[in-house]
């Protein structure tokens, strides 16, 4: 039947379309975020985020201190899930989860600084994900991720303690 | 490479900081070992397959860690934490963090 | 990265009393796939999972065709009342009724024609449609006559050819071979990749090609039982030959359109029953006719 071929091919082109721009923009929406989260990471070096507590600044008065947290959504793109599912089918290290975990970690610890201000640190910085189901139902393949990164933004005076 | 998970490490002293280090690795099972992890379950007991998975997965992610660190000219990392999420299901993501330090 | 002093980095003084050289960690040490590696690893999983397609597909194929000659009629009865109750037919119209008692009689004509003649025998429903020209066999022996192919049948021969065909996909099991392959690729598919898993629609599309091929086989094969059987009732087949000349006037498909149909091209498949036709005529004696 003439129609049915026709639904056929929406069919197949429905599927394979969003792999193919998947593969094109997301790869250029991938290296552009990397370009972005490396300039800044330049910028705010200086102000250092670290998970340890108060033993990284002893000796130093701390004037003020408060709770800063940064998080982030990024969304898997077509290709990767694909590869993803096929990753699921032979096992094996799921590369195309890492960078998008990698992304939103790194993200959300920049926009933790963001909240810092002129903070001096941050100090006990912790970092949690959560993966966030998304059309396909949620429970097998993950379509996103959120990164939380939170921590106690610290500004220290002006004189050692003591 | 000293590792530590307290905020020092014991009879050294700190004389340097650089930063945060980490370590990730995700993995999946292929589909053969969920099947067999699957008849495990009617009987209970501890999934060896699974177990190894994530051991792997966990060295994978130290070693990383590692390596940052070495590339900062660090010789400990303390203060290392552990989280495992499940970004999906038939796949565990390992995360490891610490600060990379020098110590005497 | 290469080793940056804190000297001058940090914001506060203290803070460089205080031991701190903030320096960026390597960050590809935590990403596996650069650009050249991901397409890498895309032909080459893919490629292992068309080959455990081919291979879960042709052990399916041999295990389905294998076993549906054995099935119970029990599973014919549950597929009965799956499909066919749902459709829900209905009582028929007053005005239809003598219609329909007139293709029921040819039905059981043919029916009792056939070499193994089955039991609960056949009912025709006639569907009012007038744009359609088709007819389907469903589980239960359930033929649905659309009126369209009624009113575009160049005779009452083309339109036994259609029934005889329908009868042959019976007496073939196609209805159950048809629904059997799809129910378990699909229940494979779920099993092995996990009820949302991207690739599952990757995975069953190429598969329904494959189906729609093997499907157009099933055609030929009970387009050869309905000549067979035609023969055998009324000992003339010329009927199928003009149902298909009319069915290539109708669809004018070009050629590329072969591969993806569920029926093979109407010219193509006039040309085969002719053939057919010419050589069963040829030995009028038919009184046993093998079924395919």
């Amino acid at each position: 039947m003439p129609l049915e071929t026709l639904f056929q091919f929406i069919n197949l082109a429905f599927i394979i379309v969003p792999i193919i721009i998947g593969l094109v923009v997301g790869s250029l929406v991938e290296r552009r975020h990397y370009r972005s989260i490396r300039r800044r990471e330049t910028d705010t070096m200086a102000q250092p985020a670290v998970p340890l507590g108060l033993s990284a600044l002893s000796g130093v008065t701390i004037e003020r201190a408060h709770l800063v947290t940064g998080s982030t959504v990024v969304a898997m793109d077509a290709f990767k899930a694909v590869l993803a599912g096929l990753r699921f089918l032979f096992g094996g290290r799921v590369g195309g989860y890492e960078s998008l975990i990698d992304r939103a970690r790194r993200e959300a610890t920049l926009r933790m600084k963001v909240a810092a201000g002129d903070a001096d640190a941050i100090l006990n910085v912790r970092l949690e994900t959560f993966a966030i189901g998304g059309r396909f139902g949620g429970s097998g393949a993950l379509t996103s991720v959120e990164a939380v990164a939170y921590g106690t933004a610290v500004w220290v005076g002006s004189g050692p303690k003591r | 490479m000293l590792l530590s998970n307290l905020e020092t490490v014991p009879g050294r002293t700190v004389v340097e900081f650089f930063g945060l280090v980490s370590g990730s690795t995700v993995r999946a099972k292929h589909a053969g070992r969920d099947i067999m992890a699957g008849i495990k379950n009617i009987f209970g007991g501890e999934l060896i397959a699974y177990t190894e998975l994530l051991k792997d997965s966990r060295d994978e992610a130290i070693d990383r860690m590692i390596r940052q660190a070495q590339g900062m000219g660090a010789n400990a990392i303390v203060n290392i934490r552990f989280s495992t999420s499940s970004v999906a299901q038939g796949a565990a993501e390992i995360y490891v963090y610490g600060t990379a330090v020098r110590v005497q | 990265m290469a080793p940056l002093s804190g000297l001058g980095l940090a914001r506060n003084a203290d803070l460089d009393a205080m031991k701190w050289t903030p320096r960026l960690p390597d960050d590809a040490v935590n990403t596996s796939l650069t650009r050249l590696t991901i397409l890498r690893e895309m032909v080459w999983l893919s490629s292992l999972a068309a080959g455990l397609i081919i291979i879960i597909y042709v052990g399916l194929g041999l295990l389905v065709d294998a076993v549906v000659d054995y099935l119970p009629d029990t599973v014919d009865g549950a597929l009965e009342r799956v499909v066919v109750d749902a459709a829900d037919f209905g009582p028929v119209a007053e005005p239809t009724l003598p219609r329909v008692r007139r293709w029921q009689r040819e039905l059981d004509d043919l029916a009792a024609a056939m070499p193994a003649p089955a039991p609960d025998g056949f009912t025709l429903h006639l569907i009012e449609d007038a744009d359609t020209v088709n007819a389907v066999a469903l589980p239960g022996g359930h033929v649905l006559l659309f009126t369209g192919l009624i009113d575009a049948a160049p005779g009452v021969d083309a339109v036994r050819f259609v029934l005889a065909h329908e009868l042959g996909h019976f007496a073939n099991r196609d209805h159950l071979r048809g629904l059997g392959r799809r129910l378990l690729l699909a229940l494979a598919a779920s099993l092995v990749l996990g009820s949302d898993n991207p690739v599952s629609p990757l995975v069953l599309a190429p598969a329904e090609l494959l189906t729609l091929r093997h499907s157009r086989d099933q055609e030929t094969a009970a387009d050869a039982y309905a000549v067979r059987l035609l023969y055998r009732a009324y000992g003339s087949a010329e009927g199928a030959e003009a149902m298909m000349r009319t069915l290539a006037e109708l669809d004018h498909r070009g050629t590329v359109d072969g591969f993806l149909s569920t029926h093979p091209l109407s010219a193509a498949r006039a040309e085969h029953l002719r053939g057919l036709i010419d050589r069963l005529g040829a030995e009028p004696d038919t009184s046993e006719p093998a079924a395919p």
